[in-house]
């Protein structure tokens, strides 16, 4: 049995922060989907589908071949990538689709029958499974939009805290920092240092601090987390549901959310219900609002069109290479485009930021263009001793022409704005 | 108003500086003293006074006055073609 992950027309709902990775690749909990989904089935995936621009770059990161050309001569497990529920039990069906909600979990398909509908077009092939198998209904099994991964991160931390199954101090608890709660509801692993002053509490749930990981003083920790390797927690708390790094610079107040990795927040300021992409710098200062005046349900921007969350608790969506100044304000359900530059301008800024666009004095600009944010993009990533190849360069080529239509409608009204102002 | 003295009146009022102290000569950096920001807000003003779109990778070309008008003009009289 082989398993394949394959990702279908939901992406588009995680967009911007599915622009420069396929939606399997975003993470809850300790990983990415695809990495704990096919965990919980208990098959190492050797391949997926997703986007064609996006195909070599998912191959270099993740070592799956991207887009497979052959069905491979075995039985074959096709899961949803926005999966953050599966069952090994799925892997032992034969000719079986899941179907949550209209929308296919898996396809556990036999050797012939993957043959007798191969198509090189996942879509297609995902169609075809529908119409030869018999279909269950499977419950609870998708991410649908990006807050169902933040506001279900706490439980899969504690999951996931489970499956992997180590407690206790393998790096140094300093003297002078304080568990509370129970020992074995905390993991500190080997190159992981815990400072004087530090408070780690686990009474709501586990915490795990991975390898090379330094929490400085002055830092509380709240259960369930996830601090992922070579992480700096400079002071602040960290309060519960949090999966941040590998690589991050985190300070002052973070909630409930997901920091996919080598983004800073050093400085003070509060996000919360989050999802933070790569290479993100946010100011000193800057801080989300989670939470409206009147606690009514909070609405974004999805696919270009606001849309009603149902949940009274949602902060940004920040894709990747965004930076903030100093005392940038968002707005409750503000999303920010890949590579954009918010600078401050004391109030609260526009709750849809296309990719690519510098918001300065709460106009929407051109900015700083596309050639620059990538030269700035090499710099940044060359003090965290990663170079960007020439792949990665090409994508976001690529992202600034897929955005190119929202910015330049979203740029023109904000000047017609201006000019009737 | 020319597109010369709409251009000098831009870049005074961003800049605060005195118009006559700015000539089609006068070189962003090193004689009105503009910084990344100020190009921005230069660029933002000219885009909406002319109807424009300056891509940041041209205004940086301009380094002077006289160039960034040479610019808009030749903009313009694209807009009309």
């Amino acid at each position: 049995m082989r398993l394949w992950i394959f990702e279908d027309e939901g992406w588009e709902n995680f967009s911007p922060l599915t622009l420069t990775r396929p939606v399997f690749r975003l993470k809850i909990g300790f990983w990415e989907m695809w990495q704990r989904s096919s965990r919980m089935i208990g098959i190492s995936p050797d391949a997926a589908f997703t986007r064609s621009y996006l195909q070599s770059l998912t191959a270099a990161k993740t070592g799956l071949t991207a887009n497979p050309e052959k069905p491979p001569n075995e039985d074959l497990l096709l899961l949803n990538g926005r999966a953050v529920r599966a069952e090994a039990s799925w892997a032992e069906e034969k000719d079986v689709v899941g179907i949550q909600e209209g929308q296919v979990v898996f396809a556990s398909l036999s050797q012939k029958t993957v043959e007798d509908i191969w198509s090189l077009e996942v879509g297609e092939l995902i169609s075809r499974a529908r119409d030869e198998c018999s279909q269950v209904e499977v419950q609870d099994a998708l991410a649908s939009y990006p807050w169902d991964l933040f506001l279900r991160n706490g439980e899969a931390i504690r999951g996931d805290f489970q499956t992997v199954g180590k407690s206790g101090i393998d790096g140094t608890l300093s003297q002078g920092s304080f568990i509370v709660g129970e020992k074995t509801d905390i993991y500190i692993a080997p190159g992981a240092r815990v400072d004087p002053t530090v408070v780690l509490d686990a009474t709501e749930g586990p915490i795990y601090i991975d390898e090379n990981v330094r929490i400085y003083p002055h830092t509380r920790v709240e259960g369930p987390s996830y601090i992922g390797p070579g992480t700096l927690i400079v002071g602040g708390k960290i309060r519960e549901g949090c999966s941040i790094g590998p690589v991050c610079r985190i300070g002052g107040e973070v909630e409930e959310s997901i920091f996919h990795g080598y983004s800073n927040k050093y400085h003070d300021g509060f996000i919360g219900h989050s999802y933070v992409g790569e290479w993100v710098n946010l100011g000193a200062l800057t801080t989300n609002s989670d939470l409206k005046n009147d606690y009514s349900t909070v609405k974004i921007y999805v696919n270009g069109r606001l849309t009603e969350t149902g949940e009274t608790k949602v902060g940004s969506l920040i894709a990747d290479h965004v930076k903030t100044g100093i005392g940038v304000l968002l707005n409750t359900g503000t999303v920010v485009g890949v590579g954009s530059v918010l600078m401050p301008s004391g109030e609260v800024l526009p709750k849809l930021v296309p990719s690519f666009v510098l918001v300065y004095k709460n106009r929407i600009l051109h900015g700083l263009g596309l050639e620059n944010t990538i030269q700035t993009a090499k710099t940044v990533m060359s003090r965290r001793k990663v170079v960007m190849t020439e792949e990665e360069a090409e994508m976001l080529r690529k992202v600034y022409q897929l955005t190119s239509e929202e910015r330049e409608t979203l740029i023109r009204k904000d000047r017609r704005k201006r000019r009737l102002g | 108003m020319s597109v010369e003295e709409r251009m000098i009146k831009i870049v005074s009022d961003v800049l605060g500086i005195d118009p006559e102290k700015i000539t089609l000569d006068s070189n962003f950096v090193e004689d009105l003293g503009v910084e990344s920001l100020d190009t921005v807000e230069i660029v933002a003003a000219a885009e909406v006074e002319f109807g424009i779109d300056i891509p940041m990778e041209d205004a940086e070309k301009n380094t002077t006055v006289g160039k960034a008008v040479e610019y808009i003009k030749n903009k313009l009289k694209e807009k009309e073609a």
